[in-house]
């Protein structure tokens, strides 16, 4: 056995000085060559198992039990020495954030030299040879050129192929991916993954792979763990255990994916009513601020283009999804329409007026009635205000409520959200993710909008969560028939929730249409990329799918 | 009495009075004199006085860019007041003056020699006063100045000054080489025992001693430095007590009591010092219009008393409510006892028989004690019924706010002031009317003091001056102008092996050719 | 980057005109003038008005304010800082030694304080929450709280009154050489040190515990480079850009513990040479000095800021942008 995990158990000591713990008793193996997912919700405790897999715990941490052997030495009791030998040369980890987790001011090819001339003592000259070569390997072009850039000129692609060139470095047996592609488009990830699965071959490593996407671990690992509360509760080969998951969570959390590709329409269509579009934007074009030395008469350099030439329109009671990966525009748009950058050219007519207003400027009613909800609730609610008076205000202020009764909506509200009205007196910071979200899509429709914009609401959520708040803003939707112009990176989610959809790539549409025509015959490749990109495991591995499948394309 | 006869004693009287000094520091031998001090080593002795004009320049060694202390270091004037304010001869020998009062002869001394062995004559002081009578408020009065012959000049004042003696005394008035106007002083050369060697106004001057000394045997140290420490008392003690240090000069008397009873400290208390003045303005409405109510708080305040709460038993002194010095010969003891009872009949005349609350008595604190002065006397008023409420003010821009525009306006506030000893014409010319220190004391006894004033400026006889101003001071006695409640005496410390190093009520009259180490 | 560094010059020659209008208004409300406080109340016991009225217009302080600031400035943009007012000395010959000494000061302080700090911020980072922190955090405290003058003058008490090691009181003429300024300015720079030794610990202690928590550390740790590396070489060149950010109040500190310190030590520098121009009413020293030292504050921070972009290529790259 290559790496045999016994019983182990990692405790932290919390802020208020108790010893919590985080991975409580979990043993696992792991044969050469071979690949192990472990799954899991925020807080399961994969991430510090998987540190712990190294012998490393951060500060406030300890590895109070259990045993890690790795070829059949227990590397929790060696000295610090020999487990700082062992990092990086024989087990070695991909972290989290490819973004943060290069030093900003070393070039890439010196945070890779230092890990070979480390492990296997060369020389600068032969470090250098050997990291460009490394880089060659992650299917990097001009990787000389790479060798000598800082992060920052680097894609967050590029950036997590230095991060796995330098993790295999020294050729480790064992390779630690943890949420290597989180923070990843949909399309990059699958390269990133393309290019994992083929280095693991070439580099003949075995697999440690955690993730909070089943869906990213069906298509790269034979065996599952199950992570909930630091235990693992289900393990078992990949296809069999999502064939037939034995454990109730591991149905749930199945069940909560949104599927791009499952069949049947997931949500009724709603019939449209005929009436005039609630918003019509025509010919929008928005260019970045131009930037220029703020010397008076000084030349200027043209900004960017964030979005060209964007029509499209939205019908009373239904929702058009806005897709697209980072830095195709869409949250430009977003922020055009609710009023909190400056409209560009073009025209944008609410209800038949025109908005060319920037927020400050326009009428009370007309802020009333376009809501904006965005991806990040902790940074939009104040954290200085109770959820009561976060309620309270849109109440008080649109429709003049006095204090009692403004309170006594906003507590209806809460309950509206599946929330106990003791929540009014709590503040934002002692809510979970899931319920400052709720927290803020409660607080647009205080205001009983007609418009609500929602930016990305989902995507800091788990899967489980995720699938409840995208539930809750279909049914209050329902009732209250706000139309809905709702942006995501995520095919299923959109789905999920939206009649018609546009694909935007580098301001651009690609794809427009009802989401059952684009999603069942995609007519740009862009689209049919991004549909690839997120297809379920189901579609992948199906339960009679050989192991070629594996080997993604 | 004739000229002559007046020529005469007043020859008579310089000589005698410098003979008796020598006599007493050794330079003229005699049966009971002291073996002479053993010469050598050096000193180096701070000074706290903050002077704002002076250590000012970086340009030159002359008199007036120097630290107001050190001027006697390194030149003399024509004339020097000793420790007992009595004129002393010092590069002049002799002076007289016409009837008038207005021609001053003034003959010098033969053989002294400026630093560079050039010899001083005439020539030099007519030159150096041609200087000074444009650039120092005190030796504007001197219309000109010429030379009689090689040892004698002239001056020629815009009206009489029987005192004016004085003013070649004062600490501007040095003897330098002859030179154009704007290059006069720049050269560091004087006559004085020592000679500059090394130069920075803002920091210090080292100096060697003047083997040309025209004091033979003098000076005895070897070397002397002094230190600018002006404003920084608190960085002068550190240096003392550090030992960088062997003398401070003008040290406040809160600083004294951590050297009190020690051996290796000495303190030397001055005669006397600047005195507090407390200004009573006199414009339409002010409560100090009548004279029974500015009567009333001279009754009602016990200057021993305060002297003795503040200073304790060495530190101050009482004078007698006008500018002049109680060491001063002219001086007159002030003939009123402390009486409350006195106080409150002088209120009552004046229409205020349930007591009176005077305006807001401003004072800032120029020295540390000043806040503690008006405390003491506020407290004392109040037994005789007088309310005198008290604000502290800061130094910085204190004398123009207490002024304010009172030259056009008369109107100026009740406040403190400093007074610095000077001879009798300048100190009672203080209190004249148009001067806001009096008060602009005015009516019948105002009028009177400046005709007295103005007889005593062209009275030569010395005893006749004195009777006029006794009248003077006895004026100031009843009608009160102004309070001086208490003064300060100066003070230095030394370092106990050092000796010869005398203190002086004008510090910048202090001298330094007897000190010698021990 | 260079017309980020234009930009950020043409800025400061604005910030420096307003500070020494600024300045000069400041001046101008202070009651009295050059003259009534080069007086002292013995002779303006003796001058009448007139003499005064004379005196003053000899002096140009009749002269409109307006007129007076417009001809100062005229001249100090040209590096010509006129006269004083009473001496009529240039005041460039008055303030260029104490202008040397307080550079001088400024130095060896920062030659000091920098790797002291570094030190400590280090030992008090890497071992955060234990016994170095807590010692280095709570004397840090203390330190950062005790005013220069009274650290100063417990300084002076210990090592030049009790044990007479330094002089308490410097006596070194203006233009002193160098060497022997250095000499007696150790207790100035301790001084000074131990007041701004706190605040730079305590900064670079954050910057350094917030990069030793970084994704990228975390990396390089568990990529086995070694503990020495991985602090020197990834941490601490990261911490200082957050540091250098917060230079500004640093060398806006240093200055006034300088004009302190100088006065407790009697040091020839600027900082006493401002006090006495501001006792003085010498308008065109204290405008000088302050202009002086409006200048060194944005030559410090322009300093900082180039050492960012040396330190940080994200910052190299945004400068070539804007």
């Amino acid at each position: 056995m290559l790496l045999d995990v016994k019983n182990l158990t990692v405790g932290y000591r919390t802020d208020d000085r108790q010893f919590r713990i985080a991975v409580d008793g979990v043993s696992l193996a792991l044969d050469k060559g071979e690949t192990l997912g472990i799954a899991g919700e925020s807080g399961c405790g994969k991430t510090t198992l998987a540190r712990a897999l190294m012998a490393y715990t951060r500060p406030g941490s300890k590895i109070v039990g259990g045993n890690v052997f790795l070829d059949g030495t227990d590397i929790l009791a060696l000295p610090d020495r020999q487990k700082h030998a062992i990092r990086g040369s024989r087990i070695a980890m991909v972290p989290q954030n490819p973004l943060s987790s290069l030093t900003f001011h070393m070039r890439v090819g010196a945070q890779i030299d230092e890990i070979v001339c480390r492990h296997e003592g060369l020389s600068r000259r032969q470090a250098q040879e050997k990291s460009v070569a490394l880089l060659a390997a992650t299917g990097m072009p001009e990787p000389d050129a790479i060798y000598r850039r800082y992060p920052h000129e680097l894609s967050g692609g590029q950036r997590q192929r230095v991060v796995i060139a330098a993790a295999l470095a020294c050729r480790p047996g064992i390779l630690v991916l943890d949420e290597p592609t989180t923070a990843l488009d949909k399309t990059t990830e699958l390269r990133v993954l393309e290019l994992v699965s083929q280095l693991r071959e070439q580099f003949d490593t075995a697999l440690v792979y955690i993730s909070h996407d089943l869906n990213v671990i069906a298509r790269v690992c034979d065996r599952i763990c199950v992570m909930r509360d630091g235990r693992v509760i289900e393990a078992g080969d990949t296809r069999k255990t999502f064939a037939s998951p034995v454990h109730g969570y591991t149905r749930r959390l199945l069940d909560a994916i949104p599927r791009v590709n499952a069949s049947g329409p997931v949500r009724p269509l709603r019939a449209d009513s005929g009436e005039a579009p609630i918003l019509e934007v025509t010919n929008l074009k928005y260019r970045y601020p131009a930037t220029g030395l703020g010397i008076p008469f000084s030349p200027k350099k043209p900004g960017t283009l964030a979005v060209q030439d964007l029509s499209f329109s939205i019908n009373r009671g239904r929702t058009l999804g806005l897709v697209g990966e980072s830095g195709s525009g869409k949250s430009t748009v977003a922020s055009v329409i609710s009023g909190i950058i400056p409209p560009g050219s073009g025209k944008i007519a609410f209800d038949g007026v025109p908005l060319n207003r920037a927020a400050p400027e326009r009428p009370a009613d007309l802020r009333r009635r376009i809501q904006m909800v965005f991806q990040d609730p902790l940074s939009s609610l104040n954290p200085r205000l109770s959820i009561g008076r976060i309620l309270m205000r849109p109440l008080r202020v649109f429709f003049a409520m006095g204090h009692e009764e403004a309170r006594q909506e906003a507590a209806r509200l809460l309950e509206r959200m599946d929330m106990r009205a003791e929540l009014l007196d709590r503040f934002p910071r002692q809510l979970s993710g899931g319920q400052q979200q709720r927290v803020a899509l409660a607080r647009a429709f205080a205001a009983r909008p007609d418009l609500i914009i929602c930016d990305e609401v989902t995507s800091a959520l788990d899967v489980s969560v995720q699938a409840s708040v995208l539930d809750l803003l279909l049914s209050m939707q329902a009732e209250s028939g706000v139309s809905c112009l709702f942006i995501s990176h995520d095919l299923g989610v959109i789905k999920r929730v939206a009649d018609d959809v546009i694909v935007l790539q580098s301001g651009e549409v690609r794809d427009a249409g009802p989401t059952s025509d684009v999603f069942t015959a995609p007519s740009h490749p862009y689209t049919q990329l991004l549909l690839e990109a997120t297809r379920n495991v189901f579609d992948v591995r199906p339960a009679a799918s050989d192991e070629a499948a594996l080997a993604v394309q | 009495m004739t000229t002559i006869s007046r020529r005469a004693v007043l020859k008579a009287s310089a000589w005698s009075a410098a003979a008796a000094y020598m006599a007493r520091v050794g330079i003229i031998d005699s049966a009971s004199a002291q073996p002479a001090p053993k010469p050598g080593g050096g000193l180096v002795y701070a000074v706290t006085s903050p002077n704002n004009r002076l250590g000012d320049a970086t340009n030159g060694l002359h008199p007036h860019n120097w630290i107001d202390l050190a001027n006697r270091t390194c030149y003399n004037a024509l004339v020097w007041v000793d420790e007992n304010l009595e004129l002393q001869p010092e590069l002049a020998t002799s002076w007289e003056a016409d009837d008038g009062q207005e021609v001053w002869e003034v003959d010098l001394r033969e053989g002294v020699e400026f630093h560079d062995g050039s010899e001083m004559t005439s020539k030099d002081v007519v030159s150096s006063f041609e200087f000074h009578r444009t650039e120092t408020s005190f030796a504007r009065q001197i219309a000109s100045v010429e030379a009689i012959g090689n040892h004698k000049v002239r001056f020629r004042l815009t009206e009489g000054n029987s005192e004016f003696p004085y003013i070649l005394a004062e600490y501007h008035c040095m003897i330098m080489p002859a030179a154009e106007p704007d290059k006069i002083g720049l050269s560091g050369i004087g006559t004085g025992p020592f000679k500059p060697v090394g130069f920075d106004p803002r920091r210090s001057i080292k100096m060697v001693a003047n083997e040309r000394y025209w004091r033979t045997g003098h000076p005895y140290l070897e070397t002397l430095e002094v230190v600018n420490r002006g404003g920084q008392m608190e960085g002068a003690v550190n240096g003392f007590l550090s030992g960088q240090f062997d003398a401070v000069t003008n040290i406040d008397p809160g600083f004294v009591r951590q050297f009190q009873g020690r051996d290796d400290t000495s303190i030397v208390y001055a005669s006397g010092g600047d005195q507090a003045l407390m200004i009573l303005p006199k414009y339409d409405g002010s409560p100090f219009n009548d004279k029974r109510v500015r009567q009333a708080i001279a009754a009602a305040i016990d200057r021993d008393r305060i002297a003795r709460i503040v200073y304790g038993s060495d530190g101050g002194w009482v004078g007698n409510d006008t500018p002049l010095a109680s060491s001063d010969p002219n001086f007159l003891a002030y003939p009123y006892k402390y009486d409350t009872e006195r106080a409150r009949a002088l209120l009552a005349e004046a229409g205020y028989p349930d007591g009176i609350t005077l305006p807001t008595f401003y004072f800032a604190p120029y020295w540390p004690e000043i806040p503690r002065i008006f405390q003491v006397m506020s407290e004392m008023l109040r037994e005789a019924g007088i309310t005198m409420p008290i604000e502290e003010r800061p130094n910085d821009g204190y004398r123009q706010w207490r002024v304010e525009d009172a030259e056009g306006t008369r109107k100026h506030r009740f406040a403190y002031g400093p007074v610095g000893i000077r001879n009798p014409g300048i100190s009672l010319y203080r209190m004249r009317p148009d001067n806001n220190e009096s008060g602009y004391w005015s009516g019948e006894s105002a009028e009177r003091y400046m005709e007295l004033y103005a007889k005593a400026l062209v009275t030569g006889d010395p005893s006749a001056r004195r009777e006029i101003y006794h009248e003077m001071q006895e004026i100031a006695f009843e009608d009160a102008p102004a309070i001086l409640p208490v003064g300060r005496r100066n003070i230095l410390i030394h370092k106990s092996n050092i000796a010869g190093l005398d203190n002086h009520p004008q510090a910048w009259s202090i001298r330094f050719d007897e000190v010698h180490r021990l | 980057m260079f017309a980020a560094i234009a930009r950020r010059i043409s800025l400061s020659f604005l910030i420096l005109i307003l500070v020494s209008l600024f300045v000069f208004l400041a001046t101008e409300v202070l009651p009295g003038d050059a003259l009534d406080v080069s007086l002292t109340d013995d002779d303006l016991a003796v001058l009448t008005p007139e003499q005064l009225a004379e005196m003053r217009a000899e002096l140009g302080l009749d002269r409109p304010a307006a007129v007076r600031y417009l001809s100062w400035l005229s001249g100090a943009l040209v590096g010509d800082f006129g006269n004083t007012i009473i001496t009529r000395a240039p005041v460039a010959d008055i303030i260029m030694g104490p202008l040397r000494n307080s550079i001088l000061l400024a130095l060896a302080t920062t030659a000091v304080a920098i790797p002291v700090a570094h030190f400590i911020g280090i030992l008090a980072a890497y071992w955060r929450d234990r016994a170095p922190d807590t010692i280095v955090s709570t004397s840090a405290i203390v330190g950062y709280s005790i005013p220069e003058f009274v650290s100063g003058n417990a300084l002076i008490l210990i090592f030049a009154i009790w044990l007479p090691i330094f002089p308490a009181t410097i006596v070194l003429y203006t233009d002193g050489p160098i060497l022997e300024m250095l000499a007696v300015s150790i207790l100035p720079v301790a001084t000074i040190v131990i007041g701004s030794i706190a605040y730079l610990s305590r900064l670079l202690r954050l910057g350094l515990v917030e990069a030793l928590v970084s994704d990228y550390v975390e990396r390089a740790r568990l990529a086995g480079v070694s503990e020495w590396r991985v602090v020197f070489t990834h941490a601490v060149p990261a911490s200082l850009v957050p540091t250098l950010n917060a230079a500004a109040l640093y060398v806006a500190g240093l200055l006034s513990g300088i004009v302190v310190v100088e006065k407790v030590f009697a040091y020839p520098g600027l900082g006493l040479e401002l006090i006495n121009a501001v006792l003085k009413r010498e308008v065109p020293v204290v405008q000088a000095t302050v202009f002086l030292g409006a200048v060194g504050v944005l030559l410090m921070n322009l300093l900082a800021d180039l050492s960012i972009i040396a330190l940080d290529p994200r910052v190299r790259r945004s400068a070539g942008r804007g």
